[in-house]
């Protein structure tokens, strides 16, 4: 499909790599917003790891995409788990006067060497106005990998985003539009939880945890002597009892997010009024009453395809079910159509 | 302030464009080129097909023909060996009345022919191989041989000249001489007269041998 007036695609693929599957969207631009064309959980690649991440060397074991009809298009967005990856919310405490040495600045405070490639995006605090700047390191092996295997046959990658934050972007076209009052921003998947702290356009507070589903899962089966798809079930569903499980596993980030919250609410002086939840972890009763215990607040969920002109086949059954596995995939379409 | 932090840097996204156009083109030109292989072969086979069957239409018309020429020539070689063995056969004959016509002219008024025999015999002459193949069944000649024998007396004096003379006359005129180059008196005998024979002529009796030369079959 051509792309429009300003070099953005008009048609796009996106392509969630998780660790149990692929989460696919294909959306076009229509007149009155974006159009969801298609939206399927694919088959993880070979090649990837068990966190989802493509590490094997294209052509040595290592998967080529293979796509179904409805998902060919020619721009392609991809999100990983970015679980060997860094994420922060970087201030400045001088200004940066020229945009050249952004990048230099932004690594030296991830702390990164040129083995990894570094993203961002700037903007100033509210409070001080400083410069700072949302960025993200990720090794280049990763990256090198994850195009070789994803790109090609006729797609072009036109963007590689970490899907936390891809599924942030979700929310911002969703409940995020009319929010007025900071409001903290739970995303979980396989691997990695994100957490953002966001009012009025802004962020006051993002941060990467080790914590994901995978994690709960393997403990569960290893505790309760479960196989792992039994373990994965028990997960989300709430006639067992699983929170002393839970407890232990999810204790560190708990503890980090209470910290978070007053550290924001404290330096913003400000209350956090919402919690919103989305990902894999959303669909687990255990996760949301464990949110709800620690911040204090009503654990929200939020439907990315909410807003979205559905003209494709979708399963309707899944696309209630799982859509807050397809946040990721929503967003990095949306991102990529600028329609954000 | 979203939250979209691409990494692809514009390098990458340089390097993924440009590595579709040069992926597209070596795939386009290998689809040209392997249509372009298989149309040729198309064509070609079309235009043989339809030479094939110009061919076996112009074939279903001259195979009558065809056929009827190939007859024809076998007759006519048929015929060409009856007429060669015809021609063998007449090649080996001798007419005998010429010969009959020159002893009738030539013989001598006191010459008496007793005696006249022709015989014809053959022999057969190996010829050395040409080819390895006619190494063991050598080609051959089979010739016809002609011998006339003349047996008779002649009367009166001097008639052993008279003998003589007449041989002469045979080589000379009476036998085609390249036909029998071979005249030899083979016996000339003076008969003594008896007492009561005294007053009769002296004769003398002969025998002469022709041989022809041989006529190949």
């Amino acid at each position: 499909m051509p792309a429009d007036k300003k070099g953005a695609p008009s048609d796009v693929l996106a392509l969630d790599v998780e660790s149990d599957g692929i989460y696919a969207v294909r959306m076009k631009r229509g007149r009155e917003g974006p159009i969801m064309d298609a939206a399927a959980r694919l088959p993880a690649l070979n090649g990837a790891d068990d966190t989802g991440t493509i590490t094997a060397p294209e052509g040595k074991g290592g998967g080529k995409l293979t796509l179904p009809k409805a998902f060919r298009a020619r721009s392609v967005a991809v999100t990983i788990p970015a679980t060997h990856g860094v994420l922060r919310l970087v201030t400045f405490r001088e200004p940066i006067e020229r945009a050249s040495v952004w990048e230099k600045r932004v690594r030296e405070n991830l702390g990164v060497n040129s083995s990894f490639q570094v993203g961002f995006v700037t903007g100033s605090s509210s409070g001080k106005g400083r410069d700072m700047a949302l960025a993200v390191a990720l090794p280049r092996e990763e990256i090198t990998s994850t195009l070789a295997h994803l790109g090609g046959g006729g797609r072009q990658i036109v963007s590689l985003e970490v899907s936390g934050l891809a599924a942030m972007n979700s929310f911002l076209y969703g409940p995020g539009r009319q929010l007025d009052k900071p409001a903290a921003v739970v995303v979980s998947s396989g691997q990695v939880t994100i957490l953002g702290i966001v009012s009025n356009a802004r962020i006051h507070l993002m941060r990467k945890f080790a914590l994901g589903r995978d994690a709960i899962v393997r403990r569960i089966a290893e505790d309760m002597h479960l196989e792992q798809d039994t373990a994965t079930q028990l997960f989300t569903d709430p006639t067992f009892d699983i929170s002393g499980i839970l407890d232990q596993v999810i204790g560190p980030f708990a503890s980090q997010l209470t910290i978070s919250r007053e550290f924001v609410e404290r330096h913003e002086d400000c209350r956090l009024e919402r919690l919103y939840v989305g990902g894999s972890m959303s669909q687990s009763t255990y996760w949301l009453k464990c949110l709800r215990d620690k911040v204090g607040l009503e654990p929200v969920g939020w439907d990315p395809f909410e807003g979205l002109s559905v003209k494709g086949s979708i399963d309707k059954g899944e696309k209630d079910r799982d859509a807050p596995l397809y946040s990721a995939a929503v967003g990095a379409a949306l991102g990529a159509l600028e329609v954000l | 302030m979203n939250f979209r932090v691409n990494l692809l840097q514009q390098e990458d996204v340089a390097r993924e464009s440009q590595r579709r156009p040069v992926a597209a083109v070596i795939g386009v030109v290998l689809v040209v080129g392997v249509i372009g292989l298989i149309g040729s072969k198309l064509v070609r086979g079309i235009a043989t097909r339809a030479q094939y069957r110009s061919a076996q239409a112009r074939w279903e018309k001259l195979e009558p023909r065809f056929n009827a020429a190939q007859d024809m020539r076998d007759r006519v070689l048929l015929c060409n060996a009856i007429q060669a063995e015809m021609e063998g056969w007449k090649q080996a004959r001798v007419d005998l009345h010429p010969i009959l016509e020159g002893l009738y002219t030539c013989v001598p008024a006191t010459v008496q022919l007793t005696r006249m025999n022709l015989r014809s015999s053959y022999a057969v002459e190996r010829l050395p191989p040409r080819k390895a193949a006619e190494k063991k069944a050598p080609p051959q000649k089979v010739m016809r041989k002609y011998e006339i024998s003349l047996e008779g007396v002649a009367v009166g004096d001097r008639s052993d000249q008279v003998v003589v003379d007449f041989v002469e006359q045979l080589k000379i005129s009476a036998l085609d001489s390249d036909l029998f180059p071979s005249v030899k008196l083979q016996r000339l005998q003076q008969e003594d007269a008896t007492e009561e024979e005294s007053e009769e002529l002296p004769t003398s009796s002969f025998s002469i041998k022709i041989i022809s030369i041989p006529r190949v079959l």
